[in-house]
């Protein structure tokens, strides 16, 4: 690993330089909340943002791609379409790194999903360490996630004026080449990112009542219970935490076509597992008909089917679901409420 | 003979050209379609297994495989007309292409059941993909014990593959079945639910491996059925029906609970579907 310094006003610097030969994705502001959106003016980028509406996530599995492109006039063969262009992510939240290397885990996994690589493997990562936590709907300290030792090509820690900027893969090493406005860290500098990582976790509280670590065994427990139907009961079935959540991935496709009725795209667009209509099967019958069942399964799918399968939780803790939510329901009660607090 | 599979880049989402060399209607909904692979190339399907069928422009369905296993470029699917994609499939005509990937699921197999009597239990359109076992049984009939077919719909107008219910009736080596929910002038068989057929014949519970394939409202009472026998649940296969989007496991439309139907489904046992909260 690389040490570096950059001095705050040179980020714009930076992006400009990696603007050469990526597309430059990072926070901007978006009213009073963030997105990440790709950078045309540098000094658009908002590093100091809280979290963003859409997680990163989103330039790598975007919530419609293109896989194939077809003819009617030749039907049954379909050509493959893989839309990946050199990218850097700039300045990701741990959650957001863990969350990443949640989905590459699953899209990896044999049938490797190409369009998802292809992005992948283009792409570079700026990680930026949290130094206070963005609103108690968060669980990213109780999962651990408010941190992140991997998952990144180049890392920036606040120190103050400047950023402690870590050149951690060959990949982020030959994007460095040709950019001079880095300093080496000294000795103090080191030591002084160090304290500022401790000084950040004193900032995080934890908002469950309980180590998270039973959280899988309460939820078993939990599976028959009243709180399902409680707390699914003021749920409006609309879908926004799924579309929010950087670790889902549920999709469905759907044929595009041209304005000549030939031509057209297959495209695949993220689903949503709380809408009414997701488990329908032929003949009608709904297997998740009630929105409690429906929550409880986007639940039990992070926190006890994936992470049986991966042996991780899937959630990060990010918050999105919560700050999403038109009817208020939010994690951390329904956590605290199945661990019986 | 080359799978379908070919290459890990054509499997995920490309799908395969298969022509429609013939077409079949087998009652006012549905119809068998003949389909044939690229030279050379094989769908290598267990019964019970599924494809998705692509017609660009429209989309892609899972559609399950209604010919039992073969080693050349053939296949056949029952489509039954519901929606647009399969509106358009009947619309077509031999000579036409469609696309194809598959095939998906864990699909049964023969092997593994040697030497046990066989109770196929079919409702509706639930003998299409069964048809593929039956007759795979059928074709290796020294592979199974007793061989019981029990066929339900809900009226004689709906009766569908004719042709192999006549054939099966007139196997001396296969005990056949057939009963509607509401009968006409022409019907001189069972009326009722599927499980009135059960009190017909003698089964032993020791031998019997049954297979179910229907909607899922049959599975609840025809399980009864069979537990009370004596059948160990372990022993019950049944096949699951699930909206598949993508048959790689990752769409989530086809999960229940913590399973994926087209990866580890469709057939479960009884003894792993009861575990599973969402199945039944």
């Amino acid at each position: 690993m690389n040490r570096k310094t950059i001095r705050k006003e040179d980020i714009a610097k930076l992006v400009h330089h990696f603007q050469d030969k990526h597309q430059v994705v990072g926070p901007v502001a978006k009213e009073h909340q963030f997105g990440f959106e790709p950078i045309v003016d540098p000094t658009e980028l908002r590093l100091d943002y809280t979290t963003s509406i859409l997680s990163p996530v989103q330039h790598l599995y975007p919530n419609k791609e293109k896989l194939l492109k077809y003819d009617r006039r030749n039907p049954g063969e379909g050509e493959i379409i893989l839309e990946a262009e050199p990218m850097v992510l700039m300045g990701v939240h741990p959650c957001d790194l863990h969350s990443i290397q949640i989905v590459d885990e699953i899209m990896m996994e044999d049938p490797e999903d190409h369009n998802y690589m292809a992005r992948r493997e283009h792409t570079l990562i700026v990680g930026l360490g949290c130094q206070t936590p963005c609103d108690d709907k968060i669980l990213c300290y109780d999962k651990g996630t408010w941190k992140a030792e991997s998952g990144f090509d180049l890392l920036l820690t606040d120190i103050g004026e400047t950023y402690i900027l870590d050149i951690v893969s060959a990949k982020a090493e030959q994007a460095m080449e040709g950019f001079d406005a880095i300093g080496e860290a000294s000795h103090e500098d080191r030591r002084v990112a160090q304290a500022s990582i401790s000084e950040a976790e004193k900032n995080f509280t934890k908002n469950l009542a309980m180590p998270i670590d039973g959280l899988g065994h309460y939820l078993k427990e939990s599976y028959d219970d009243m709180i399902w139907e409680a707390q699914g009961g003021r749920c409006l079935s609309c879908g926004s935490c799924n579309i929010v959540c950087p670790t889902c991935y549920c999709f469905d496709t759907q044929d595009d076509i041209e304005l000549d009725l030939c031509s057209g795209e297959r495209c695949r667009t993220k689903d949503a597992c709380q809408l009414n209509n997701f488990a329908v099967v032929a003949g009608g019958e709904n297997f998740r008909n009630r929105a409690g069942g429906r929550l409880r399964h986007r639940i039990f799918r992070k926190e006890v089917y994936l992470h049986d399968k991966y042996l991780r939780s899937t959630c990060v803790g990010c918050g999105r679901c919560n700050r999403a939510c038109v009817a208020g329901l939010n994690l951390v009660d329904i956590y605290n409420q199945v661990m019986g607090v | 003979m080359e799978s379908l599979k070919r290459t890990p880049d054509v499997q995920t989402f490309t799908p395969v050209p298969a022509k429609i060399v013939a077409k079949k209607d087998i009652t006012d909904k549905e119809t068998i379609f003949s389909m044939e692979l690229p030279e050379g190339m094989s769908l290598h399907h267990k019964p019970l297994q599924f494809v998705m069928v692509s017609i660009f422009g429209l989309g892609e369905a899972p559609i399950s495989i209604t010919s039992s296993p073969s080693e050349d470029n053939t296949f056949d699917l029952c489509v039954r007309r519901v929606g647009v994609l399969t509106e358009a499939l009947h619309a077509m005509s031999p000579g036409d292409l469609v696309g194809v990937r598959g095939p998906f699921g864990n699909g049964a197999i023969l092997e593994n059941i040697p030497g046990r009597d066989l109770l196929f239990v079919a409702g509706g359109l639930g003998l299409a993909p069964l048809r593929s076992l039956i007759n795979q049984t059928v074709e290796h009939r020294d592979f199974a014990g007793n061989v019981t077919i029990f066929y339900g719909c809900k009226n004689p107008e709906e009766q569908l593959f004719l042709d192999d219910i006549a054939k099966w009736r007139d196997d001396p080596s296969i005990e056949f079945h057939q009963t509607v929910d509401v009968a006409d002038e022409s019907w001189k068989g069972n009326v009722g639910v599927i499980t009135t057929l059960f009190d017909r014949i003698k089964i032993n519970p020791r031998t019997t491996t049954p297979v179910i394939c229907g909607p899922p409202i049959m599975y609840k009472f025809v399980i009864m059925k069979l537990l009370a026998m004596g059948i160990p649940e372990r022993r019950i296969y049944m096949s699951l029906e699930r909206r598949m989007r993508c048959g790689l496991g990752r769409c989530g439309h086809c999960q229940i609970n913590g399973v994926y139907v087209c990866q580890e489904g469709p057939v479960f046992t009884y003894a792993d579907a009861k575990k599973f909260k969402e199945a039944l």
